[in-house]
């Protein structure tokens, strides 16, 4: 639900002070009141190359190291970046936005996702959201890794399909990093040749977009590189 | 809509503008844009509203503006009217307000003639209902190109006749509360004068009453050429003090939020009214007001809309209030300082704090600055840095205190006066000190619209960069825009036109040439005004002065730094009266003056200036001539005779296409003499000998010139009857064009290369022939 002048989240009134950029329509309003825009963490600074995580200095994690060890996925992804830090906040927004299905919540990423996306990737490359399960998606009624997609208005296409239910959530990352991939690829034709960015709303292990990413490759895929809206 | 009207209050003044601007469609486009831009923003209602605005203010303006007539003609007039202005007396002038009983506003002036009478005369005070006689006449349009125009300035107050009184009969004295409060006013200035040293109770009265009149002239004008005039002004700074320590002392006394709202409320209009009703005051208390009848009803206002919907209002009661340069001021300073929030959250301490406001506030004036001064300080940011704080948290708070205790009691109070006073003079001689450093001060000529516009673009996209970046780099954003804005300088001063320009300096001679572009300045001569011997009590506070009021400010209007070269053609005191006070007040390189040129003490004294002053002193004959990119002859004098104007310095140049003869005010036997030794010389333009008198212009020398066009510099209804029926019929009989400066005003050629225009600045819309 959306109140003009309020608060996408909260639901306070939003600070409507004018400014010399928001004057000149240099700046959007602003959908969040500032208290909920101060507690969205976007990641600045010195970064892992690989995955986009905020780092003490711009060198590969631990994570992307043990990654690259590993012999199936080793440089499936060019890199992940990714727009917002995990906490707390995010933690509840994600739970609002994705298990109680608040689709519109999707707007209040919109500006600094768009942002990043520009900053990080080319114009030029084709957006593949990760798919969830045929059960997951009618208990749902949305894919918000396609909404999320669909903010950055570049050509989307849903070459994947994804076999197993289980909630990645549920999973260890040894479990993760063991498992059967869990997508396929339903049209190859479409991926040949292609540069590619995976979309989804969270890296964690960074096992999903591998997996997805290995299909991807395997099916005639350029390159592939993936976009989150977080890393936790 | 919370937080978007400012954008109906900038389409309100978009229609005013486009109104007045009428062939020009400018504003009416950046209107259209405006409302482009709302409609990609998906802002329909928004931009509905603000075509709304627009198209009401429209009409609206028009409509007010045929309402602005005058019901009365020129000549004698004798009507009974309501004194609503308190009388101005200066020396032995008198002027006040009136309203007659047709309901029309006059500007009455009265000459005072004892100074008995000006002792009892100053009993007359607004809501008298006096019997008056008198003439009524046309206010004049500027009669120079960027002077101050006085019927234009009359007519947004709406007025429409200057009334010059021979008699004020008898007053009946019917007051309206206005009445009483304005003349509560005036025992409140009069009660200051009492009580303060004569030169602390000018500031007292500025910064407590409004009345800024009795400043001394020399303060007043540093103080404007620092930039910091207006802390000499009651400003919104003052008005939100007055309230929050208002607010704050009522609610010690135990009444309750909503009533002190209430009080303060009432309070305000009566304040702004004592205050004398200046738009900067009138604006901040109407904001406060709404911002604090919105707490009542438990709304935020933000400041963007109270100062919009302020703007509304002022517009709605008077819309000629837009053309007021001190609304114009106070809404640009103000407006820019709520926009730019962001930029001071970023400071960290009241340091910076105070100077990115005073950065900010210096910045959004200084277009308007440029546009009405033609000039400003390079040390204004600085200067401001100083007073501001200096004024509001010293001199302001001490000013009410020391008017507290005197009032309680005048014994205590007189320690705190004396106090003042001390720290205003030490105030006015540090702002009299800076203002006196020469190199400081930047001479931008008056801006072109467009140059007006570039020069606000650049500065808005200065306040973007500073609201984006951290403040670690603002240096570069500020100093381009720097760069920038002295390149639009030096541009707007390269595209200027060429001028010769036959000033109207009243019954005399001053005459103004401008090379195009970058290039050098001359003036021939710089009138001068005959003085006639005046009591002390007839004195003016600030007598008129040709130099200080025409030349120097038409100068600067037009980007001249320098005079190159200043040519006296002779001795005669409507020729070099000003000289004196232009040598000592603007830079003058060269001075060139006739051989045979000191004959009296004041021509002596001016040689002896100009030497001090360390300008070169050529005296020149006939033969001589100076180079440069515009080459002078001289053509006369030849040998020394008793006549002052017969050995006149007589110039030939050749200016924009044309040949221009300038001679002074040389006499027939001169003129003969001349053209016996330059038979074969001819002349576009001759500026007409000795301001078209009998003696000069003779027959032969009007054939032997053969001129297509003759300039007569001449006073108004002077009482020599220049120029001469003679002249003129010696003139038509020639076929020679007359312009004359005291019907047409400055008479101006305006040229590129060999290409150029005569311009005039009449002083009445239509000439009389």
């Amino acid at each position: 639900m959306r109140i003009m002048g309020r608060c996408l989240y909260c639901f306070k009134s939003i600070d409507v002070r004018l400014t010399w950029r928001r004057l000149f329509f240099l700046e959007k309003d602003p959908v969040l009141c500032e208290e909920c825009s101060s507690k969205l963490n976007v990641i600045s600074g010195p970064i892992c190359p690989m995955c986009g995580r905020q780092n003490e200095k711009a060198e590969y994690c631990t994570d992307c190291a043990a990654w690259e060890k590993h012999p199936d996925y080793h440089g499936v992804i060019k890199k992940n970046r990714s727009v917002f830090q995990y906490n707390e906040f995010m933690k509840e927004v994600l739970a609002r936005f994705k298990f109680r299905g608040d689709a519109i919540l999707a707007q209040m990423f919109s500006e600094p996702f768009v942002k990043a996306f520009h900053h990080h990737f080319d114009k030029s490359m084709i957006l593949v959201p990760i798919p969830l399960g045929e059960e997951r998606l009618l208990e749902r009624g949305f894919n918000q890794a396609k909404l999320l997609a669909q903010l950055l208005q570049l050509p989307i296409i849903e070459p994947l399909r994804k076999t197993d239910a289980a909630k990645q959530s549920k999973k260890s990352r040894i479990d993760r990093m063991k498992t059967k991939n869990m997508f396929t690829v339903t049209d190859p034709k479409q991926v040949h040749g292609q540069h590619i960015v995976i979309i989804d709303d969270i890296y964690t292990t960074g096992a999903t977009v591998r997996q997805a990413a290995k299909q991807l490759m395997n099916a005639g895929a350029k390159s592939v590189e993936s976009f989150t809206l977080v890393r936790s | 809509m919370r937080g978007q009207w400012a954008y109906v209050a900038i389409s309100a003044l978009l229609a005013i503008v486009s109104a007045t601007s009428f062939p020009s469609l400018l504003p009416f486009f950046i209107f259209a844009a405006l409302l482009f831009f709302l409609w990609l923003q998906h802002k329909r209602k928004l931009a509905f509203i603000v075509s709304c605005s627009f198209l009401f203010m429209l009409p609206y303006f028009h409509w007010y503006d045929q309402q602005n007539k005058t019901n009365y003609h020129e000549g004698m007039l004798s009507a009974k009217g309501k004194v609503i202005s308190s009388p101005e007396i200066d020396g032995d002038l008198m002027t006040f307000a009136v309203e007659t009983n047709q309901g029309e506003k006059l500007t009455a002036r009265y000459t005072l003639k004892t100074k008995q009478e000006m002792k009892n005369t100053n009993n007359i005070r607004p809501g008298d209902i006096c019997n008056f006689s008198g003439k009524l006449e046309k206010p004049k349009n500027n009669t120079n190109e960027n002077a101050f125009n006085y019927k234009r300035y009359l007519y947004f107050q709406q007025i429409h006749w200057l009334y010059k009184l021979d008699k004020i009969g008898h007053c009946t004295y019917k007051p309206s509360w206005k009445d009483h409060l304005e003349n509560y006013r005036q025992k409140m200035i009069e009660w200051i004068h009492h009580k303060f040293p004569e030169k602390t109770a000018g500031f007292v009265l500025a910064l407590t009453v409004g009345y800024q009149n009795n400043i001394p002239e020399e303060d007043l004008a540093a103080y404007r050429k620092l930039g910091i005039v207006h802390i000499l002004s009651i400003s919104g700074l003052h008005v939100s003090i007055l309230i929050a320590s208002l607010y704050f002392f009522l609610l010690r006394l135990g009444i309750s939020k909503e009533q002190t709202i209430m009080i303060l409320i009432c309070f305000l209009p009566f304040y702004a009214l004592l205050t004398g009703g200046a738009p900067p005051v009138v604006r901040a208390s109407l904001m406060a007001a709404l911002i604090m009848g919105g707490t009542l009803f438990k709304q935020n206002m933000p400041l963007s809309d109270s100062i919009s919907f302020s703007f509304l209002l002022m517009t709605f009661l008077d819309p000629y209030e837009v053309f007021h340069l001190g609304f114009q001021l106070s809404y640009a300073v103000t407006f820019s300082l709520i926009l730019s929030r962001q930029i001071f959250q970023k400071c960290r301490n009241s340091l910076q704090l105070l100077a990115a406001v005073s950065f900010v506030a210096q910045t959004a004036s200084l277009p308007i600055i440029c546009y009405y001064f033609y000039q400003f300080s390079l040390l204004s940011f600085i200067m401001n840095i100083m007073f501001v704080p200096l004024y509001t948290f010293f001199l302001l708070p001490l000013t009410m205190i020391t008017l507290i205790l005197t009032v309680i009691s005048s014994s205590i109070g007189s320690i705190f006066v004396s106090l003042l006073h001390t720290s205003f003079t030490l105030s006015s001689k540090t702002a009299l000190f800076f203002s006196n450093l020469p190199f400081f001060m930047i001479t931008t000529g008056k801006p072109t619209v467009y140059l007006f516009l570039l020069q606000c673009v650049i500065f808005i996209a200065v306040f973007f960069q500073m609201e984006h970046k951290p403040m670690k780099k603002w240096g570069k954003p500020i100093l381009c825009s720097s760069l920038l804005t002295a390149l639009l300088l030096i541009a707007g001063k390269m595209t200027m036109p060429g001028e010769v320009t036959v000033l109207d300096v009243g019954q005399g001679d001053s005459i103004f040439i401008r090379e195009p572009g970058l290039g050098n300045s001359y003036l021939i001569d710089t009138g001068g005004m005959a003085v006639f011997e005046k009591e002390s009590w007839q004195m003016r506070k600030k007598p008129f002065s040709i130099a200080l009021d025409v030349l120097i400010p038409y100068f600067q209007s037009k980007g001249v730094e320098e005079i190159e070269i200043l040519f006296l053609t002779h001795g005669d005191y409507d020729h070099i009266g000003e000289s004196l006070t232009l040598i000592k007040q603007f830079r003058v390189n060269k001075l060139v003056i006739p051989k045979y040129f000191s004959r009296e003490e004041l021509e002596k004294q001016i040689v002896k200036e100009a030497k001090n002053r360390g300008i070169e002193i050529f005296e020149l004959e006939a033969g001589d001539r100076i180079t440069g990119r515009t080459a002078f002859h001289v053509l006369s004098p030849f040998t020394k005779s008793d006549s002052k104007n017969n050995d006149s310095l007589v110039l030939m140049a050749k200016i924009g296409g044309l040949r221009w003869l300038f001679t002074g005010d040389l006499e027939e036997s001169g003129e003969r003499h001349m053209i016996k030794q330059y038979p074969k010389m001819t002349a576009d333009v001759v500026k007409i000998g000795h301001h078209g008198s009998r003696t000069s212009t003779s027959d032969i020398f009007l054939q032997t010139i053969d001129p297509k066009i003759g300039v007569i510099s001449a006073g108004r209804n002077n009482r020599f009857g220049h120029p001469h029926q003679e002249v003129l019929n010696r003139l038509k009989k020639q076929n020679v064009s007359i312009f004359r400066t005291d019907q047409m005003g400055a008479v101006q050629y305006k040229y590129r290369k060999s290409q150029g225009t005569f311009l005039f600045y009449p002083p009445y819309d239509t000439l009389t022939k």
